[in-house]
């Protein structure tokens, strides 16, 4: 509307200002013409009176007084000799005729009358004016309202709604000016934003979908995994008992009986030992988490397995490089993740052999490093490590269990776990935890530690 | 119990068993040894493959074994490819596969190398009966027993 009212008034100005040049110019080409009516008719005048005063007997003032019209503002005078003439001016025309050779005749007229006529007219023709201009500006602004302003409006809301995201298709009239072209162009652009953001949102709802069915398959497999390891490594160890029960009651003598007892006896252990390993795997869900110095569980967890290094003969040592490190984690839980990864470093070591943890600080997080120098991981298994039941020991020597109960703990830790092999070169096992509790690791009220942040 | 005429000495069928868990490898020799078997007891398919090359050698020009008795997952050499190999050897022993994973598909396999599926939990009686009806189909050497209910 501003840019109609604008375009309007420009336009009624220059309208107004042409108007008034051309009315200054027939102003005074009207007073021009009334005042040489005016002339011309002293001049009329004149010559009858001049005409009278030559033929008359009488004096010519008296000619005068007799003939001369009575106007208001007209004189009429007869000068002798030098007598003084009048000018023209501005308020007063002057015509002097001569009269044969007694005189001038003198007609003084003043510009009253003409005057009053054009201040009339130019009355008349201011009011003219301003009537106009009052109508350009009502018509303006109606037309400027109706034609522009509401329009335009309507258009900016249009596009403010498209903003917000409503992208519903609106119908628009035909192309009959600028702003209906506009309208148009502005609903085929929401169209083709309509198009887009559906795309999008089918990607995104398609990507999510993809995500929800890997976790899903993902749990799925874990759990099949799981579900078939147990059947397996449990029901392996039952056929036994159950076979040799069957042994032992077809024994011929006590001694054959208790050799099968034995063997179940060593049977229900292996089940036993399973099923300990399968509650832990299912018992850590109660996370406790504190943050607090690492040296201290690692150094519990290095005791812990004493008995093992002794019995293999090999060394472990630890390499702190961080001795203030402190980690927010559940001590006993992350004890036993080093308790089952320093259990597979002894195992795979050779006599005299040294397992060596190291404990480093990067950034925000803690880095365990449990690395032994033993027959190392084949390429083809380094993958499946984490896997439940995966293992390369011998059959009751393992599990299966150690690292994928490891690194479930580390996982709930909001940490990582990772595993460096070569065959023939070591393993290396590292943790990394975080050092301070994360958004996600909330600290339990409880610690029995006073927190060091 | 060994033999139906005591006084014709007859040689033990060898069986071949093979099983990865040690317990159970045991069992099972046990109740092949007391159902009249000679068992040999291996711990994978490749151990097995050697024992029938070796058997080969000794008892040319009969068959190796008179049995063989496996485990189907095994590390590094399953005992179906083990089968397999021996089969391409042309030794045609009576086999048994045990597997605790039985499907159509491993029922075809079997069936192309020629061995009985037995599923697990194996039961003991079970598995001596069908060993003693895959020998005695055979014209190899094998210990009489009565057959078990």
């Amino acid at each position: 509307m501003k840019l109609a009212r604008k375009l309007t008034a420009a336009l009624t100005l220059g309208a107004a200002l042409i108007w008034a040049g051309s009315e200054v110019q027939r102003e005074r080409e009207e007073r021009a013409a009334l005042l040489a009516d005016v002339s011309r008719d002293h001049r009329d005048l004149g010559l009858v009176l001049a005409a009278a005063i030559a033929s008359a007997e009488k004096p010519p003032e008296e000619v005068l007084r007799e003939l001369a019209p009575r106007r208001d503002g007209l004189t009429v005078t007869f000068l002798r000799g030098n007598e003084p003439r009048r000018a023209t001016s501005e308020a007063l025309t002057v015509t002097h005729l001569p009269v044969a050779d007694r005189g001038v005749l003198e007609l003084a007229e003043t510009n009253d009358t003409s005057d009053h006529f054009v201040s009339a007219a130019r009355r008349e023709s201011v009011v003219a004016l301003v009537v106009l201009v009052a109508l350009f500006a009502l018509l303006s602004n109606i037309l400027g309202e109706l034609l522009i302003g509401r329009r335009t409006r309507l258009l900016v809301e249009r596009t403010r709604r498209i903003g917000r995201g409503d992208l519903r298709a609106e119908p628009v009239g035909p192309p009959r000016d600028e702003l209906a072209e506009l309208a148009a162009e502005i609903e085929s652009m929401c169209a083709g934003l309509r198009v887009a953001r559906d795309e999008v949102a089918q990607q995104s709802e398609e990507r999510v979908r993809a995500v929800e069915q890997l976790r899903h398959a993902d749990r799925l497999g874990t759990v099949g995994k799981l579900a078939a390891g147990i059947a397996h490594e449990l029901g392996t160890p039952l056929n036994v008992v159950a076979g040799r029960a069957a042994l032992a009651a077809q024994a011929p003598d006590i001694d054959e009986a208790k050799r099968h007892a034995r063997a179940i006896r060593e049977a229900t252990d292996r089940m036993a030992r399973l099923l300990r390993q399968l509650m832990s795997f299912a018992r850590r869900s109660e996370l406790k988490i504190c943050v607090q110095p690492i040296a201290p569980v690692v150094e519990r967890a290095v005791a812990f397995v004493e008995p093992l290094s002794r019995k293999h003969g090999v060394t472990v040592s630890v390499d702190n490089t961080a001795p203030k490190a402190i980690a927010a984690i559940d001590a006993a839980q992350i004890e036993q993740v080093l308790v089952n990864l320093l259990v597979n470093a002894l195992q795979a070591s050779d006599r005299g052999a040294t397992v060596e943890i190291k404990i480093s600080r990067a950034d925000d997080e803690v880095h365990l490093a449990v690395r032994d120098r033993g027959i190392g991981i084949d390429e083809g298994d380094l993958s499946r490590v984490f896997d439940p039941f995966f293992t390369t020991k011998d059959v009751g020597e393992g599990t299966g269990l150690g690292l994928s109960v490891a690194r479930g703990i580390v996982e709930e830790h909001r940490g990582d776990i990772g595993v460096e092999s070569e065959r023939g070169g070591g393993t290396t096992v590292t943790v990394k935890l975080p050092a301070r509790r994360t958004q996600v690791v909330m600290e339990n009220e409880a610690c029995s530690t006073p927190t060091l942040m | 119990m060994l033999n139906a005429h005591p006084h014709v000495i007859q040689p033990r069928a060898r069986a071949i068993v093979a099983e990865d868990d040690p317990a159970f490898l045991e069992l099972l020799g046990e109740a092949l040894g007391a159902a009249g078997f000679e068992p040999f007891l291996v711990r994978s398919g490749g151990e097995l493959l050697r024992a029938v090359e070796r058997f080969s050698l000794e008892r040319y020009p009969k068959p190796p074994v008179d049995l063989i008795v496996t485990d189907l997952r095994m590390p590094r050499l399953s005992g179906l490819d083990a089968l397999r190999w021996i089969r391409a050897g042309r030794w045609d022993v009576p086999a048994i596969l045990l597997t605790a994973f039985a499907d159509d598909a491993l029922d075809t396999e079997a069936a192309r190398v020629g061995a009985t599926l037995v599923a697990k939990p194996v039961r003991l009686d079970a598995l001596t009966c069908i060993a003693e009806m895959l020998l005695r189909r055979h014209p190899a050497a094998f210990a009489r027993r009565r057959i078990c209910s």
